[in-house]
């Protein structure tokens, strides 16, 4: 026998509201949850990419993990390996290891170890042909707990890019690749592209950033940027000569 | 009934079995003493030029060296003229209780005489000559087999263990040896008794066994009564039993070849099915499997999977045999398939948490990527990284192969590095690469230099960095470091051999 047949009429019209009631509002909350989460996760896969005015330029204020971030280079020792490695150290700062695949067998890790990426969460990888460059790059890109995946290829087959870009959304990894600036005009599946062209200067390392491509479009496409040649630490231009300009009236000031 | 197996000199055993090419050297294993290094086994050959156990290995060398002059009719020494190696008990003993483990196969109970330094392999051999037809079919068969090894045993066997060990240290090889007629020293007493029953004159069992009981425990205690009744038979002894490693191994076999590879897959993962569920029952986990393709005219494949991690799982560990059965082409018919397991460890097993540990969960998953790799790549291709206090920067670090087994978090020497973040190249260039500098600046930076077919113009320098290694070292180092941008903008890392003067390019700042 049915509850609702035991009780009166009212009381069972009652008891209907109230499950009505109940679970409208269960839905609601559920909704609520779940948005909630999303909006975290999505917060949480923004990986900063080490310079807070390249993060303000960025859709998501820093790299999106289950993407792919290309750094083209103008020449050897411009300084893209370094932009890309503190960009795997944040990415790995929580949890996860970086995998480097080596394929120039070059990868100097005490560099890295000053740069500040644990080398205890750090695989290095140093496959013997492109054919298994292609495969343990989808592989460590794969892995859940794999943070970042580091790789120095010079020509990458299209049908593998778009594999690689899978694999990098099913292990929710972010992809750095660095590769030269002849590259430019070849297809590519990353979602971010920046092209890195170094500047003589006479103080600190000053590099320009252009943007090529970049999810949502951008108001400015390049960006000055500066490593501090004892701590590392990447800044734009502007915003560094407007520190300096407010630490010197600050100090003129306290003078007067 | 009890068989002792004694392996004379061991020590010297082991090491010509790892190193048959001293075979026909003399050979000296020494260890550290008070009096500083002492012999502690030699050679036959050194025995009969008068080396001794105990002798300072400075008076063997000496004896050694004479004769080398004397053969030769010279004085000149042109080589060493023995082969010293220091004793390590530590590693005669693992290597005899792996002898001890193989041993398994003559009887279910195999232990070592409880000596610091073990020669004697001791087995309760009860009832087992009825499967090899007879004592004395049985007693070959053990004797063969050793000798196949490349060992050589002498075997006493009897109804205690204190007589065969004595029969098997004592008895002589040509005639029949009664007990009574064997030395003292066939009953394992202490250096003391044996000097106490040879002030009294007493060198043989028999001239124990005509005194009376009270007398000789007086003479040496309860010990000699005991070791005397042990070695006549007459009082039996417990062997601490080695325990035998376990086996996991599974064997497929058809009359017909399989030619197809699918097929010969889907006969490999019932295989890994099966093997992950022997492993399960005893709580193990495999960390290296050897599987073993037999095809048809002879033709065996055999091929080896590494894991990270002790593994139970069918999937993963079928995933990475089919990793490597993909390089591999079979050039006949399968006719069978097995697979067993070369090294194992407890399977760590633990309950799923409500809010799971991460870091436990990243190890896993590392351990399946790093699996993964190791299959198609091969070990000398997937490395961890330490950092090593060494100036030299081509030394300042260390890889190691991630292989099976080490998982365990590790630490580097160093703690804190002495350059800043762009104080080092994220490329190094190994060997450097020589840079050709026209212009002679006297050992000082140069202006100009060409890279890869680029001129480079220097803007501006740090530097230098003196690295100078050791003298010790045999290829060491002199030079002075010069971090250096372009006037593009382009760093790299540049040094000046002081010994011969000549530019090198080391690093690219990427």
């Amino acid at each position: 026998m049915a509850l609702d047949d035991a009780v009166p009429d009212d009381a069972a019209k009652a008891m209907r509201q109230l499950r009505a009631d109940l679970a409208h509002r269960l839905a609601t909350a559920t909704k609520a949850t779940v948005t909630k989460a999303t909006v975290t996760k999505s917060v949480h896969q923004a990986v900063t990419s080490g310079c807070l005015s390249l993060d303000d330029l960025l859709p998501d204020k820093g790299f999106t993990r289950g993407t792919f971030v290309e750094w083209l280079g103008e020449g050897a020792g411009c300084g893209a390996g370094f932009l890309a490695l503190v960009a795997a150290r944040e990415a790995c700062r929580e949890d996860g290891f970086a995998v480097v695949i080596d394929t120039p067998r070059r990868f100097y890790p005490p560099a890295a170890a000053a740069c500040g990426l644990e080398l205890s969460r750090l695989l290095l990888v140093r496959p013997q042909c492109e054919k298994d460059v292609y495969w343990a790059v989808d592989q460590a890109l794969r892995c859940p707990r794999g943070s970042a995946v580091l790789a120095w290829p010079q020509h990458i087959p299209n049908r593998i890019f778009r594999r690689w870009q899978l694999s990098a959304e099913s292990g929710d990894c972010l992809g750095l690749l660095v590769r030269p600036a002849t590259v430019q005009p070849e297809p590519s599946w990353a979602e971010t592209r920046l092209r890195v062209i170094p500047r003589a200067s006479r103080n600190d390392w000053q590099l320009t950033l252009e943007i090529l491509r970049c999810r949502g479009g951008l108001h400015k496409n390049q960006l000055e940027i500066v490593i501090d040649e004892q701590t590392g630490k990447i800044q734009s231009l502007d915003s560094r000569d407007m520190a300096s300009s407010m630490a010197i009236a600050a100090s003129v000031a306290e003078k007067s | 009934m009890i068989l002792a197996i004694w392996l004379p000199q061991w020590p010297l055993q082991r090491l010509l079995l790892k190193s048959p090419d001293l075979q026909n050297q003399p050979v000296v294993i020494y260890q550290q003493t008070s009096r500083g290094p002492c012999v502690a086994v030699c050679s036959d050959q050194l025995v009969r030029w008068g080396v001794s156990s105990g002798m300072p290995v400075a008076e063997a060398l000496a004896l050694g060296r004479r004769r080398q002059s004397l053969g030769r009719g010279s004085t000149r020494n042109e080589k060493e003229p023995l082969h010293l190696e220091l004793c390590d008990p530590v590693a005669d003993r693992k290597s005899l209780v792996r002898l001890a483990q193989w041993c398994h196969r003559f009887s279910p109970i195999v232990g070592l005489e409880e000596e610091s330094s073990p020669e004697t392999l001791l087995l309760d051999v009860t009832g087992m000559d009825l499967f090899a037809g007879g004592e004395d079919a049985f007693i070959t068969q053990v004797s063969e087999q050793f000798r196949e090894r490349g060992l050589l045993a002498r075997l006493g066997w009897g109804p205690t263990l204190g007589n065969a060990w004595a029969l098997a240290h004592y008895s002589s090889d040509s005639v029949e040896t009664e007990m009574e007629n064997l030395p003292v020293e066939a009953l394992r007493l202490s250096v003391k008794t044996q000097q106490i029953l040879a002030r009294l004159g007493l060198g043989y069992l028999r001239d124990l066994l005509s005194l009376p009981r009270a007398e000789l425990q007086n003479v040496a205690g309860a010990i000699l009564l005991q070791r005397l009744d042990q070695a006549m038979g007459r009082v039996s002894e417990v062997i601490r039993a080695i325990p035998s490693p376990h086996h996991f191994s599974v064997f497929w076999q058809t009359e017909h070849g399989l030619l197809q590879r699918e097929s010969v897959e889907h006969v490999m993962q019932h295989q890994a099915a099966d093997l992950c569920q022997l492993l399960k029952k005893r709580s193990r986990g495999a960390l290296s499997v050897v599987c073993r393709i037999q095809c048809q005219d002879s033709v065996d494949l055999t091929f080896r999977v590494g894991l990270f991690l002790p593994c139970a799982d069918a999937n993963h560990l079928q995933r990475l045999l089919e990793l490597q059965l993909e390089s591999i082409t079979l050039p006949a018919p399968v006719v069978s398939v097995s697979l067993y397991v070369l090294q194992d460890a407890p399977l760590v097993i633990r309950q799923r948490e409500l809010f799971a540990n991460r870091i436990s969960q990243n190890e896993q998953d590392l351990a399946g990527l790093v699996d993964c790799l190791n299959s198609r790549l091969g070990t000398d291709c997937v490395l961890r990284v330490f950092l090593q206090n060494d100036a030299q920067p081509e030394k300042a670090y260390r890889e190691e192969p991630l292989i099976e087994g080490c998982a365990t978090k590790y630490a580097s020497s160093v703690n804190r590095l002495p350059f800043s973040p762009l104080g080092r190249p994220l490329s190094l260039v190994t060997p450097p690469v020589k840079l050709p500098v026209t212009e002679k600046r006297n050992g000082q930076l140069p202006r100009y230099f060409s890279c890869a077919f680029q001129r480079h113009h220097v803007f501006r320098s740090w530097g230098p960095e003196r690295i100078e290694t050791g003298w010790w070292r045999r290829n060491g180092v002199r030079r002075d470091y010069y971090r250096v941008e372009t006037t593009e903008g382009l760093r790299f890392w540049i040094f000046c051999c002081l010994q011969t003067g000549e530019w090198f390019l080391q690093g690219v700042f990427d």
